[in-house]
Protein backbone atom coordinates (compact mmCIF):
# COMPACT_ATOMS: atom_id res chain seq x y z
CA UNK A 1 0.00 0.00 0.00
CA UNK A 2 2.95 2.47 0.95
CA UNK A 3 4.55 1.60 -2.20
CA UNK A 4 1.50 2.40 -4.15
CA UNK A 5 1.39 5.84 -2.21
CA UNK A 6 4.87 6.75 -3.07
CA UNK A 7 5.51 5.26 -7.07
CA UNK A 8 1.57 4.69 -8.01
CA UNK A 9 -0.80 7.84 -6.74
CA UNK A 10 2.48 10.14 -8.51
CA UNK A 11 2.43 7.76 -11.97
CA UNK A 12 -0.45 7.73 -12.44
CA UNK A 13 -1.50 11.75 -11.99
CA UNK A 14 2.03 12.83 -14.22
CA UNK A 15 0.35 9.85 -17.09
CA UNK A 16 -2.58 11.52 -17.01
CA UNK A 17 -1.91 14.79 -16.71
CA UNK A 18 0.84 14.48 -20.16
CA UNK A 19 -1.68 12.12 -21.85
CA UNK A 20 -4.36 15.10 -21.58
CA UNK A 21 -1.33 17.90 -22.39
CA UNK A 22 -0.17 15.79 -25.52
CA UNK A 23 -3.64 15.42 -26.75
CA UNK A 24 -4.94 18.70 -26.00
CA UNK A 25 -2.10 20.11 -27.83
CA UNK A 26 -1.67 18.19 -30.62
CA UNK A 27 -5.33 18.74 -31.82
CA UNK A 28 -5.28 22.26 -31.15
CA UNK A 29 -1.92 23.40 -32.77
CA UNK A 30 -0.78 20.47 -35.67
CA UNK A 31 -2.22 22.25 -38.32
CA UNK A 32 -1.11 25.57 -37.04
CA UNK A 33 2.22 27.69 -37.85
CA UNK A 34 6.07 27.26 -36.41
CA UNK A 35 5.71 30.07 -34.43
CA UNK A 36 2.23 28.79 -32.88
CA UNK A 37 3.78 25.05 -32.21
CA UNK A 38 6.16 26.67 -29.86
CA UNK A 39 3.38 27.89 -27.99
CA UNK A 40 2.91 24.50 -25.87
CA UNK A 41 6.43 24.21 -25.15
CA UNK A 42 6.84 28.03 -23.82
CA UNK A 43 4.20 27.04 -21.30
CA UNK A 44 5.94 23.54 -20.70
CA UNK A 45 9.36 25.51 -19.94
CA UNK A 46 8.11 28.24 -17.42
CA UNK A 47 6.24 25.25 -15.83
CA UNK A 48 9.81 23.18 -15.53
CA UNK A 49 11.28 26.78 -13.92
CA UNK A 50 8.00 26.91 -11.57
CA UNK A 51 8.80 23.53 -10.54
CA UNK A 52 12.65 23.97 -9.75
CA UNK A 53 12.04 27.46 -7.79
CA UNK A 54 9.44 25.18 -5.62
CA UNK A 55 11.86 22.91 -4.89
CA UNK A 56 14.38 24.98 -3.64
CA UNK A 57 12.11 26.85 -1.24
CA UNK A 58 10.74 23.43 -0.62
CA UNK A 59 14.07 22.41 0.28
CA UNK A 60 15.29 25.58 2.19
CA UNK A 61 12.35 25.91 4.32
CA UNK A 62 10.97 22.78 4.90
CA UNK A 63 14.59 20.69 4.79
CA UNK A 64 16.66 23.52 5.76
CA UNK A 65 19.23 22.31 3.67
CA UNK A 66 19.65 22.71 0.16
CA UNK A 67 22.28 20.11 -0.68
CA UNK A 68 24.14 19.72 -3.96
CA UNK A 69 22.30 16.30 -5.36
CA UNK A 70 19.69 18.78 -5.70
CA UNK A 71 20.75 21.38 -7.99
CA UNK A 72 19.41 21.88 -11.27
CA UNK A 73 22.41 20.43 -13.04
CA UNK A 74 21.82 17.21 -13.42
CA UNK A 75 21.09 15.62 -16.52
CA UNK A 76 17.20 15.70 -16.68
CA UNK A 77 17.96 20.22 -16.25
CA UNK A 78 19.46 19.61 -19.51
CA UNK A 79 15.96 20.09 -20.95
CA UNK A 80 15.59 23.36 -18.86
CA UNK A 81 18.35 25.00 -20.87
CA UNK A 82 17.45 23.53 -24.28
CA UNK A 83 13.58 24.53 -24.68
CA UNK A 84 14.49 28.53 -24.20
CA UNK A 85 16.98 27.78 -27.26
CA UNK A 86 14.11 25.70 -29.36
CA UNK A 87 11.74 28.59 -28.15
CA UNK A 88 13.40 31.86 -28.86
CA UNK A 89 15.46 31.67 -31.67
CA UNK A 90 14.91 32.72 -35.23
CA UNK A 91 16.06 30.84 -37.47
CA UNK A 92 16.99 26.90 -37.13
CA UNK A 93 20.36 27.02 -36.86
CA UNK A 94 22.53 23.93 -35.74
CA UNK A 95 21.86 24.71 -31.86
CA UNK A 96 18.16 24.40 -32.33
CA UNK A 97 18.43 21.07 -34.31
CA UNK A 98 20.37 19.77 -31.69
CA UNK A 99 18.05 21.37 -28.94
CA UNK A 100 15.16 19.69 -30.31
CA UNK A 101 16.93 15.93 -30.70
CA UNK A 102 18.07 17.01 -26.93
CA UNK A 103 14.73 17.30 -26.37
CA UNK A 104 13.02 14.21 -28.03
CA UNK A 105 15.06 11.19 -27.30
CA UNK A 106 16.52 11.69 -23.86
CA UNK A 107 13.45 12.90 -22.65
CA UNK A 108 10.99 9.89 -24.05
CA UNK A 109 13.84 7.27 -22.68
CA UNK A 110 13.78 8.94 -18.91
CA UNK A 111 9.85 9.69 -19.17
CA UNK A 112 9.30 5.84 -19.60
CA UNK A 113 11.88 4.58 -17.54
CA UNK A 114 10.00 6.93 -14.71
CA UNK A 115 6.84 5.55 -15.57
CA UNK A 116 8.00 1.56 -15.31
CA UNK A 117 11.78 0.91 -14.11
CA UNK A 118 13.06 3.86 -11.90
CA UNK A 119 10.23 3.68 -8.95
CA UNK A 120 12.20 1.09 -6.99
CA UNK A 121 15.45 2.41 -8.06
CA UNK A 122 14.94 5.88 -6.67
CA UNK A 123 13.23 4.39 -3.72
CA UNK A 124 15.76 6.59 -1.67
CA UNK A 125 14.64 9.64 -3.36
CA UNK A 126 11.39 9.11 -3.28
CA UNK A 127 10.76 8.06 0.06
CA UNK A 128 12.42 10.56 2.05
CA UNK A 129 9.24 13.19 0.86
CA UNK A 130 5.62 12.62 -0.66
CA UNK A 131 5.90 16.00 -1.67
CA UNK A 132 9.21 16.23 -3.55
CA UNK A 133 8.40 12.61 -5.42
CA UNK A 134 5.73 14.39 -6.59
CA UNK A 135 7.43 16.84 -7.32
CA UNK A 136 9.77 14.31 -8.91
CA UNK A 137 7.53 12.56 -11.07
CA UNK A 138 5.53 16.15 -12.38
CA UNK A 139 9.09 17.45 -13.34
CA UNK A 140 9.98 13.95 -15.64
CA UNK A 141 6.57 13.85 -16.93
CA UNK A 142 6.58 17.62 -18.16
CA UNK A 143 9.99 16.48 -20.22
CA UNK A 144 7.86 13.23 -21.41
CA UNK A 145 4.70 14.86 -22.70
CA UNK A 146 7.09 17.78 -24.23
CA UNK A 147 9.33 15.34 -26.08
CA UNK A 148 5.80 13.52 -27.44
CA UNK A 149 3.91 16.43 -28.62
CA UNK A 150 7.25 17.64 -30.52
CA UNK A 151 7.24 14.14 -31.99
CA UNK A 152 3.80 14.22 -32.98
CA UNK A 153 3.47 18.25 -34.48
CA UNK A 154 6.39 17.18 -36.08
CA UNK A 155 8.81 19.82 -35.22
CA UNK A 156 11.72 17.93 -35.69
CA UNK A 157 12.53 15.95 -38.25
CA UNK A 158 15.02 13.45 -37.35
CA UNK A 159 18.42 13.48 -39.44
CA UNK A 160 20.92 10.63 -39.17
CA UNK A 161 23.97 13.76 -39.25
CA UNK A 162 22.54 15.49 -35.80
CA UNK A 163 23.59 12.46 -33.88
CA UNK A 164 27.47 13.66 -34.05
CA UNK A 165 26.56 17.23 -32.39
CA UNK A 166 23.12 15.88 -30.33
CA UNK A 167 26.11 13.38 -28.56
CA UNK A 168 28.63 15.58 -28.28
CA UNK A 169 26.49 18.19 -26.29
CA UNK A 170 25.83 15.66 -24.00
CA UNK A 171 29.33 14.86 -23.49
CA UNK A 172 30.24 17.95 -23.15
CA UNK A 173 27.22 18.81 -20.30
CA UNK A 174 28.10 16.08 -18.80
CA UNK A 175 32.14 16.55 -18.46
CA UNK A 176 30.71 20.19 -17.64
CA UNK A 177 28.50 18.87 -14.47
CA UNK A 178 31.75 16.54 -13.71
CA UNK A 179 33.91 19.52 -13.30
CA UNK A 180 31.58 21.71 -11.44
CA UNK A 181 30.59 18.38 -8.99
CA UNK A 182 34.12 18.35 -8.00
CA UNK A 183 34.71 22.02 -7.49
CA UNK A 184 31.85 22.53 -5.53
CA UNK A 185 32.72 19.55 -3.44
CA UNK A 186 29.20 18.00 -3.46
CA UNK A 187 28.20 14.82 -5.46
CA UNK A 188 25.92 15.80 -7.96
CA UNK A 189 23.41 12.81 -9.18
CA UNK A 190 24.91 10.92 -11.35
CA UNK A 191 27.97 13.00 -11.85
CA UNK A 192 30.03 12.83 -8.53
CA UNK A 193 32.56 9.85 -7.75
CA UNK A 194 30.16 8.22 -5.56
CA UNK A 195 27.52 8.20 -7.37
CA UNK A 196 25.57 4.83 -7.32
CA UNK A 197 24.61 3.99 -10.85
CA UNK A 198 28.82 4.65 -11.89
CA UNK A 199 30.29 4.07 -8.81
CA UNK A 200 31.18 0.32 -10.04
CA UNK A 201 32.99 2.28 -13.12
CA UNK A 202 34.86 5.09 -10.95
CA UNK A 203 36.27 2.08 -8.66
CA UNK A 204 37.27 0.21 -11.70
CA UNK A 205 39.09 2.55 -13.23
CA UNK A 206 39.32 6.04 -11.73
CA UNK A 207 36.48 8.89 -11.77
CA UNK A 208 38.17 10.95 -14.78
CA UNK A 209 38.62 8.09 -16.72
CA UNK A 210 35.06 6.25 -16.16
CA UNK A 211 33.65 9.85 -17.32
CA UNK A 212 35.69 9.81 -20.52
CA UNK A 213 34.68 6.37 -20.68
CA UNK A 214 31.10 7.65 -20.22
CA UNK A 215 31.37 10.08 -22.57
CA UNK A 216 32.08 7.77 -25.44
CA UNK A 217 29.04 5.85 -24.37
CA UNK A 218 26.96 8.65 -24.74
CA UNK A 219 28.79 8.81 -28.20
CA UNK A 220 27.77 5.54 -29.08
CA UNK A 221 24.35 5.68 -28.09
CA UNK A 222 23.41 8.66 -29.45
CA UNK A 223 24.75 6.72 -32.40
CA UNK A 224 22.33 3.96 -31.72
CA UNK A 225 19.40 6.02 -30.85
CA UNK A 226 19.09 8.42 -34.41
CA UNK A 227 19.96 4.75 -36.63
CA UNK A 228 17.02 3.33 -34.74
CA UNK A 229 15.08 5.83 -35.92
CA UNK A 230 16.48 6.31 -39.31
CA UNK A 231 16.06 2.87 -39.64
CA UNK A 232 12.12 3.31 -37.95
CA UNK A 233 11.21 5.95 -40.56
CA UNK A 234 12.68 4.68 -43.66
CA UNK A 235 10.70 1.82 -42.86
CA UNK A 236 7.50 3.21 -42.67
CA UNK A 237 8.01 5.57 -45.49
CA UNK A 238 8.66 2.44 -47.90
CA UNK A 239 5.63 1.13 -46.19
CA UNK A 240 3.59 3.84 -47.33
CA UNK A 241 4.62 3.78 -50.76
CA UNK A 242 4.06 0.32 -51.23
CA UNK A 243 0.93 1.18 -49.72
CA UNK A 244 0.10 3.97 -51.97
CA UNK A 245 1.51 1.46 -55.50
CA UNK A 246 -0.95 -0.94 -54.47
CA UNK A 247 -3.98 1.51 -53.77
CA UNK A 248 -2.93 2.30 -57.35
CA UNK A 249 -2.39 -0.80 -59.38
CA UNK B 1 43.35 -4.62 -16.08
CA UNK B 2 40.96 -1.85 -16.50
CA UNK B 3 43.14 0.19 -17.01
CA UNK B 4 44.22 -1.38 -20.26
CA UNK B 5 40.67 -1.63 -21.08
CA UNK B 6 40.12 1.78 -21.01
CA UNK B 7 43.34 3.29 -22.34
CA UNK B 8 42.81 1.12 -25.40
CA UNK B 9 38.98 2.07 -25.63
CA UNK B 10 39.69 5.38 -25.62
CA UNK B 11 42.70 5.43 -27.70
CA UNK B 12 40.33 3.54 -30.69
CA UNK B 13 37.04 5.75 -30.05
CA UNK B 14 38.73 9.33 -29.60
CA UNK B 15 40.31 9.25 -33.39
CA UNK B 16 36.87 7.58 -34.60
CA UNK B 17 35.00 10.04 -33.01
CA UNK B 18 37.02 13.01 -34.33
CA UNK B 19 37.39 11.22 -37.99
CA UNK B 20 33.78 10.67 -38.50
CA UNK B 21 33.03 14.62 -37.63
CA UNK B 22 34.94 15.20 -40.20
CA UNK B 23 33.65 13.32 -42.60
CA UNK B 24 30.16 14.08 -41.70
CA UNK B 25 30.60 18.35 -41.77
CA UNK B 26 32.26 18.64 -45.10
CA UNK B 27 34.01 21.97 -44.93
CA UNK B 28 36.99 23.85 -46.40
CA UNK B 29 40.67 23.59 -44.17
CA UNK B 30 38.61 21.65 -41.71
CA UNK B 31 41.61 18.84 -41.87
CA UNK B 32 43.84 21.52 -40.96
CA UNK B 33 41.58 23.30 -38.19
CA UNK B 34 41.64 20.17 -36.78
CA UNK B 35 45.33 19.59 -36.78
CA UNK B 36 46.06 23.20 -34.82
CA UNK B 37 42.86 22.66 -32.29
CA UNK B 38 44.26 19.08 -31.58
CA UNK B 39 48.49 20.09 -31.16
CA UNK B 40 46.78 22.97 -28.95
CA UNK B 41 44.76 20.93 -26.60
CA UNK B 42 47.14 18.05 -26.84
CA UNK B 43 49.95 20.96 -25.24
CA UNK B 44 47.26 22.43 -22.71
CA UNK B 45 46.50 18.57 -21.59
CA UNK B 46 50.27 17.79 -21.59
CA UNK B 47 50.83 20.98 -19.13
CA UNK B 48 48.00 20.26 -17.05
CA UNK B 49 48.68 17.37 -16.28
CA UNK B 50 52.08 17.95 -15.19
CA UNK B 51 50.65 20.80 -12.76
CA UNK B 52 47.72 18.07 -11.58
CA UNK B 53 50.53 15.24 -10.60
CA UNK B 54 53.26 17.90 -9.93
CA UNK B 55 50.87 20.00 -7.09
CA UNK B 56 49.81 17.03 -5.36
CA UNK B 57 53.55 15.68 -3.81
CA UNK B 58 55.56 17.80 -1.76
CA UNK B 59 58.93 19.53 -2.65
CA UNK B 60 57.47 19.54 -6.35
CA UNK B 61 61.03 21.75 -7.56
CA UNK B 62 62.70 18.41 -7.48
CA UNK B 63 61.72 15.73 -10.26
CA UNK B 64 61.33 12.58 -8.64
CA UNK B 65 59.20 9.41 -8.92
CA UNK B 66 56.11 11.08 -9.77
CA UNK B 67 56.74 13.02 -12.58
CA UNK B 68 54.75 12.93 -15.56
CA UNK B 69 57.78 12.58 -17.82
CA UNK B 70 57.41 10.07 -20.83
CA UNK B 71 57.48 9.49 -24.09
CA UNK B 72 54.36 11.37 -25.05
CA UNK B 73 55.90 14.72 -23.28
CA UNK B 74 58.41 14.20 -26.10
CA UNK B 75 56.11 13.61 -28.31
CA UNK B 76 54.36 16.71 -27.86
CA UNK B 77 57.56 18.67 -28.60
CA UNK B 78 58.02 16.74 -31.80
CA UNK B 79 54.20 17.76 -33.08
CA UNK B 80 54.63 21.03 -31.99
CA UNK B 81 57.24 21.26 -34.30
CA UNK B 82 55.77 19.14 -37.24
CA UNK B 83 52.55 21.01 -36.92
CA UNK B 84 53.84 24.82 -36.80
CA UNK B 85 57.05 24.49 -39.28
CA UNK B 86 56.26 24.39 -42.74
CA UNK B 87 59.53 23.55 -43.98
CA UNK B 88 61.71 20.65 -44.79
CA UNK B 89 62.55 20.06 -41.02
CA UNK B 90 58.55 20.34 -40.56
CA UNK B 91 57.89 17.29 -42.89
CA UNK B 92 61.17 15.34 -41.16
CA UNK B 93 59.03 15.86 -37.80
CA UNK B 94 55.63 15.04 -39.10
CA UNK B 95 56.79 11.72 -40.38
CA UNK B 96 58.79 11.10 -37.23
CA UNK B 97 55.75 11.76 -35.10
CA UNK B 98 52.94 10.21 -37.54
CA UNK B 99 55.02 6.38 -37.13
CA UNK B 100 55.80 6.87 -33.30
CA UNK B 101 52.07 7.34 -32.67
CA UNK B 102 51.41 4.08 -31.12
CA UNK B 103 54.24 4.43 -28.81
CA UNK B 104 52.93 6.12 -25.88
CA UNK B 105 50.24 3.84 -25.97
CA UNK B 106 52.63 0.82 -25.99
CA UNK B 107 54.48 2.27 -23.26
CA UNK B 108 51.24 2.65 -21.45
CA UNK B 109 50.10 -1.00 -22.02
CA UNK B 110 54.18 -2.02 -20.64
CA UNK B 111 54.46 0.06 -17.93
CA UNK B 112 51.46 1.69 -16.17
CA UNK B 113 53.68 3.97 -14.03
CA UNK B 114 53.92 6.39 -17.07
CA UNK B 115 50.08 7.21 -16.22
CA UNK B 116 49.21 6.44 -12.39
CA UNK B 117 49.77 8.59 -9.43
CA UNK B 118 49.05 7.17 -5.88
CA UNK B 119 48.22 11.51 -5.01
CA UNK B 120 46.03 11.72 -7.85
CA UNK B 121 42.99 10.44 -6.04
CA UNK B 122 40.04 11.22 -9.21
CA UNK B 123 42.75 10.01 -11.44
CA UNK B 124 42.37 12.87 -13.50
CA UNK B 125 46.26 12.59 -14.83
CA UNK B 126 45.50 9.12 -16.01
CA UNK B 127 42.51 10.36 -17.73
CA UNK B 128 44.49 12.91 -19.32
CA UNK B 129 47.22 10.36 -20.54
CA UNK B 130 45.00 8.57 -22.06
CA UNK B 131 43.22 10.94 -24.17
CA UNK B 132 46.46 12.03 -24.87
CA UNK B 133 46.98 8.96 -26.66
CA UNK B 134 43.83 9.49 -28.60
CA UNK B 135 45.01 12.71 -29.85
CA UNK B 136 48.09 11.79 -31.05
CA UNK B 137 46.70 8.94 -33.06
CA UNK B 138 43.86 11.40 -34.38
CA UNK B 139 47.09 14.11 -35.38
CA UNK B 140 48.71 11.08 -36.94
CA UNK B 141 45.96 10.22 -38.96
CA UNK B 142 45.06 13.68 -40.11
CA UNK B 143 48.80 14.21 -40.81
CA UNK B 144 49.03 10.74 -42.75
CA UNK B 145 45.70 12.13 -44.87
CA UNK B 146 47.03 15.40 -45.63
CA UNK B 147 51.10 14.64 -46.53
CA UNK B 148 53.01 11.26 -47.90
CA UNK B 149 55.47 9.89 -45.55
CA UNK B 150 58.40 8.73 -47.25
CA UNK B 151 60.40 5.67 -46.29
CA UNK B 152 63.27 7.86 -44.75
CA UNK B 153 60.80 9.04 -41.68
CA UNK B 154 61.27 5.18 -40.88
CA UNK B 155 64.99 6.41 -39.50
CA UNK B 156 63.82 9.40 -38.35
CA UNK B 157 61.36 8.18 -36.47
CA UNK B 158 63.63 5.04 -34.86
CA UNK B 159 66.38 8.12 -33.94
CA UNK B 160 63.59 9.92 -32.28
CA UNK B 161 62.79 6.53 -30.13
CA UNK B 162 66.66 6.33 -29.60
CA UNK B 163 67.23 9.67 -28.41
CA UNK B 164 64.25 8.94 -25.93
CA UNK B 165 66.14 6.16 -24.65
CA UNK B 166 69.11 8.07 -23.76
CA UNK B 167 67.11 10.57 -22.08
CA UNK B 168 65.28 8.46 -20.32
CA UNK B 169 68.30 5.87 -19.04
CA UNK B 170 69.67 9.44 -17.76
CA UNK B 171 66.86 10.82 -16.14
CA UNK B 172 66.33 6.76 -14.64
CA UNK B 173 70.03 7.69 -13.45
CA UNK B 174 70.55 11.11 -12.47
CA UNK B 175 66.65 11.64 -11.25
CA UNK B 176 65.16 8.45 -9.86
CA UNK B 177 61.82 8.82 -11.67
CA UNK B 178 61.53 5.18 -11.93
CA UNK B 179 62.99 2.15 -10.14
CA UNK B 180 65.73 0.75 -12.54
CA UNK B 181 66.39 0.05 -16.02
CA UNK B 182 64.58 -3.15 -15.97
CA UNK B 183 64.27 -6.38 -19.09
CA UNK B 184 60.14 -4.81 -19.64
CA UNK B 185 62.01 -1.50 -20.31
CA UNK B 186 64.29 -3.02 -22.85
CA UNK B 187 61.23 -4.85 -24.09
CA UNK B 188 59.09 -1.58 -24.46
CA UNK B 189 62.21 0.07 -26.33
CA UNK B 190 61.96 -2.90 -28.88
CA UNK B 191 58.14 -3.06 -29.21
CA UNK B 192 58.12 0.37 -29.50
CA UNK B 193 60.87 -0.19 -32.24
CA UNK B 194 58.70 -2.76 -34.01
CA UNK B 195 55.75 -0.18 -33.84
CA UNK B 196 57.37 1.92 -36.09
CA UNK B 197 57.45 -0.26 -38.81
CA UNK B 198 54.08 -2.03 -38.17
CA UNK B 199 52.52 1.56 -38.75
CA UNK B 200 54.50 1.97 -42.15
CA UNK B 201 53.80 -1.11 -43.12
CA UNK B 202 50.12 -0.89 -42.33
CA UNK B 203 50.59 2.90 -44.31
CA UNK B 204 51.55 1.23 -47.08
CA UNK B 205 48.94 -1.11 -47.13
CA UNK B 206 46.37 1.60 -46.98
CA UNK B 207 47.75 3.84 -49.87
CA UNK B 208 47.69 0.48 -51.86
CA UNK B 209 44.02 -0.36 -51.04
CA UNK B 210 43.40 3.19 -51.81
CA UNK B 211 45.12 3.50 -55.65
CA UNK B 212 43.55 -0.10 -56.16
CA UNK B 213 40.01 1.77 -54.85
CA UNK B 214 40.48 4.84 -57.36
CA UNK B 215 42.02 2.98 -60.18
CA UNK B 216 38.79 0.73 -60.08
CA UNK B 217 36.79 4.20 -60.11
CA UNK B 218 38.68 5.42 -62.97
CA UNK B 219 37.74 2.05 -64.86
CA UNK B 220 34.13 2.22 -63.93
CA UNK B 221 34.12 5.74 -65.46
CA UNK B 222 35.57 4.95 -68.99
CA UNK B 223 33.28 2.27 -68.89
CA UNK B 224 30.02 4.32 -68.33
CA UNK B 225 31.47 6.84 -70.63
Amino acid sequence: MDKFIFHGIPNLIGALFSIVFVWFCVIKFKKKSYKDKLKPLIFLYVMLIILEVIKIFYHITVQNAYPAQRYPIVFCSLIMFTYPIICHSKKETIAVRISKALSIIPCVVIGFCYLFILPDVSSGFSSYSFVMNLHSRFYHFCMLAGALYMIFVKLYDFRFKDFFASGLTVSAYFLLCTVLSLFIGGNLSYFGPTSAPVQFLYQAVGYAVGNVLLCIVAMLLSLASFAFINLCISLHKKRKTSRNLKNLL
Amino acid sequence: MFDILSLILISIFFPIIVLVGKMLYKKENLSRKLILGLTITFLAMELLRFFVVASYYEGAVIPSKEVPYSFITLSCIVCLFAVFNKGKLGKIFQGAFCLTSLVPIIWALFDSAVYTNAYDTHAVAKALYFLECGIVLTIAFLLVSEQKITAWSNLWASILLAIFAVLDCLVITFWETKEAITLMWGITLIVSFVSIGAFYGIYLLACLLAKKHKDKMIDNGKENG
